[in-house]
C-alpha cells in the first residue's frame, strides 16, 4: 500500500471505530470519504443510477450497523466497505430482470477492460492479469465487474457452460498462484 | 462433511466473492460462512486478493438525496427516550413518584434520628457501658453492660469535653446491669461529634464541673 492509502486506511478504521459508538459526526466524515468510490462499485455493477443509489444507501446503513464489529485485523477498511456495496449490489441485480444483458457486457468490456492494466495501482494484480488468457480474463473481470453469473457468462461467450466454470476455477488458480509469488 | 475440504472451500470462497454464487449455493454459502472460521479466512483472503480490481474504478459523486435518506432512516430508527413517549398522566406519576424518593431519601439520610454511640471498655477490652446520644429525642441511653467494681463512695461519671476546653457532666454511669437514659446536654445536640467523651471516677455525692478522679476512659463518638 502507498503511504496516501495507509493514512487513508488509518482514518477510516478510527471512524468506523467511532460509528461503532454510534457517533453521526463520524459517520458522515466516512460517507464523503468514501461514498463516491463505493457508488461506482454499486453502479458498476447495477449500470442504473437508482439502483445504485439504493444500493449505496442501503450499505451505509448496514456499516452504521455493523461498524462495532469491524475488526481492522481481518480487512483493510476500504475492502470491507466495499465488500458490503458489492454483496448489496449482487444481490439487487439477481433480482433485477435481465433483459438486455449483452448490452449490459459490452457497456462493461468497453469501460472497464480496456482500462484496466492502465489503472489497477497494484502492480502484482496488473502482471497478474496479463498471465491470463484474454478470454479467462475476461470471464473473471465480467463476474467482478458486472456481477455476470455462470450462465450469464456462458451465454456471453457463447461456450458451453462446464468450460466457462472451468476457466474462471483455472483463472482464479492462476491468479492465486501468481499473487502468492 | 463436505464443506470441510479446504479445497472446496477455496473454491466456492473465490467464486463467492467474484460474484459467481447465486440463489441456493449462495444463500447456503453464506449461512456456513456466518458459523465457520476456516471458510472466514479464504473469504478475506480472497476479498483482498481481488479488491485491487476495484483500483480502476472511477469514483462518482452520488446525489445528496442519498445521504438525506439515510439520515433520516437512523433518526427513524433511533429508540425516542420513554420520556418522551410517555402520556401526561404518567408523567406526572413520575414526578411525583421521584419527589417521593427524594423526600424519603431527605428524611432517612438527613431528617432521620442521628445516632452517637460510645462504647466505655476497660483496660481489658471489656464493655462496661454502651452510650448512645440521640439528638432528636435530646437524651442519652446507657446500657450498663460490665460495671466496674468501685469503692461504694465512688462512681463513674460521664464527661462530654471539647477541643475549646468546656467541659460539660452528663451524668453518672448506673453500676446495675440494664439501661438508664439521661437528657442530652444542649451543647451536644448540634455537634455531638465535636465532644470527645469522658469517665472519671468521682467520690459519689460531690457537685463537682470537671473531672478530678481517675479518668479511666476516653475517647470519640461513632456516629450511626
Amino acid at each position: 500500500m502507498t503511504r496516501k492509502t495507509d493514512n487513508l486506511s488509518n482514518v477510516l478504521i478510527e471512524l468506523l471505530s467511532a460509528i461503532g459508538r454510534h457517533d453521526k459526526q463520524a459517520f458522515s466524515r466516512l460517507y464523503q470519504l468514501t461514498s463516491p468510490k463505493l457508488y461506482a462499485v454499486a453502479l458498476r455493477i447495477l449500470k442504473d443510477e437508482a439502483s445504485a443509489q439504493d444500493c449505496l444507501q442501503e450499505g451505509f446503513l448496514s456499516v452504521w450497523r455493523q461498524a462495532a464489529s469491524y475488526q481492522p485485523d481481518r480487512a483493510a477498511p476500504m475492502t470491507w466497505l466495499t465488500t458490503i456495496i458489492r454483496h448489496r449490489a449482487i444481490d439487487l441485480l439477481r433480482k433485477q430482470p435481465h433483459d438486455g444483458l449483452k448490452a449490459e457486457v459490452e457497456a462493461t468490456l468497453a469501460t472497464t477492460l480496456g482500462r484496466v492494466d492502465d489503472t489497477i495501482n497494484t502492480l502484482a494484480m496488473t502482471k497478474c492479469l496479463a498471465e491470463l488468457n484474454p478470454e479467462q480474463r475476461d470471464c473473471v473481470l465480467l463476474a467482478y465487474y458486472a456481477g455476470l453469473t455462470h450462465p450469464e457468462l456462458a451465454e456471453q461467450k457463447q461456450l458451453p457452460l462446464g468450460t466457462v466454470k472451468t476457466w474462471i476455477r483455472h483463472a482464479l488458480d492462476l491468479l492465486r498462484q501468481c499473487l502468492q509469488r | 462433511m463436505r464443506y470441510q475440504d479446504p479445497t472446496l472451500q477455496d473454491k466456492l470462497a473465490a467464486e463467492y466473492v467474484l460474484g459467481n454464487l447465486t440463489g441456493q449455493a449462495r444463500r447456503r454459502f453464506e449461512r456456513l460462512l456466518l458459523q465457520d472460521p476456516d471458510l472466514q479466512a479464504c473469504v478475506s483472503a480472497w476479498t483482498s486478493r481481488l479488491h485491487p480490481l476495484n483500483d480502476e474504478i472511477e469514483p462518482v459523486t452520488p446525489p445528496e438525496s442519498v445521504w438525506t435518506n439515510i439520515m433520516t432512516r437512523i433518526e427513524d430508527a433511533t429508540p425516542i427516550p420513554p420520556w418522551q413517549n410517555t402520556p401526561f398522566w404518567r408523567r406526572i406519576a413520575v414526578v411525583a413518584a421521584s419527589v417521593l424518593l427524594l423526600f424519603g431519601t431527605f428524611v432517612y439520610f438527613v431528617a432521620r434520628p442521628v445516632k452517637h454511640v460510645v462504647v466505655v471498655k476497660n483496660q481489658n477490652a471489656q464493655t462496661e457501658w454502651v452510650v448512645e446520644a440521640q439528638t432528636r429525642s435530646r437524651r442519652v441511653v446507657v446500657r450498663t453492660i460490665n460495671p466496674p467494681a468501685l469503692p461504694k463512695n465512688k462512681v463513674c461519671v460521664l464527661w462530654l469535653v471539647w477541643k475549646d476546653g468546656r467541659t460539660r457532666s452528663v451524668g453518672v454511669l448506673s453500676d446495675r446491669i440494664g439501661k438508664t437514659e439521661m437528657p442530652l446536654p444542649k451543647e451536644l445536640v448540634d455537634k455531638p461529634e465535636m465532644a470527645t467523651v469522658v469517665v472519671s471516677v468521682e467520690t459519689r455525692g460531690e457537685a463537682v464541673t470537671k473531672p478530678t478522679g481517675k479518668i479511666v476512659f476516653n475517647g470519640p463518638w461513632a456516629r450511626l
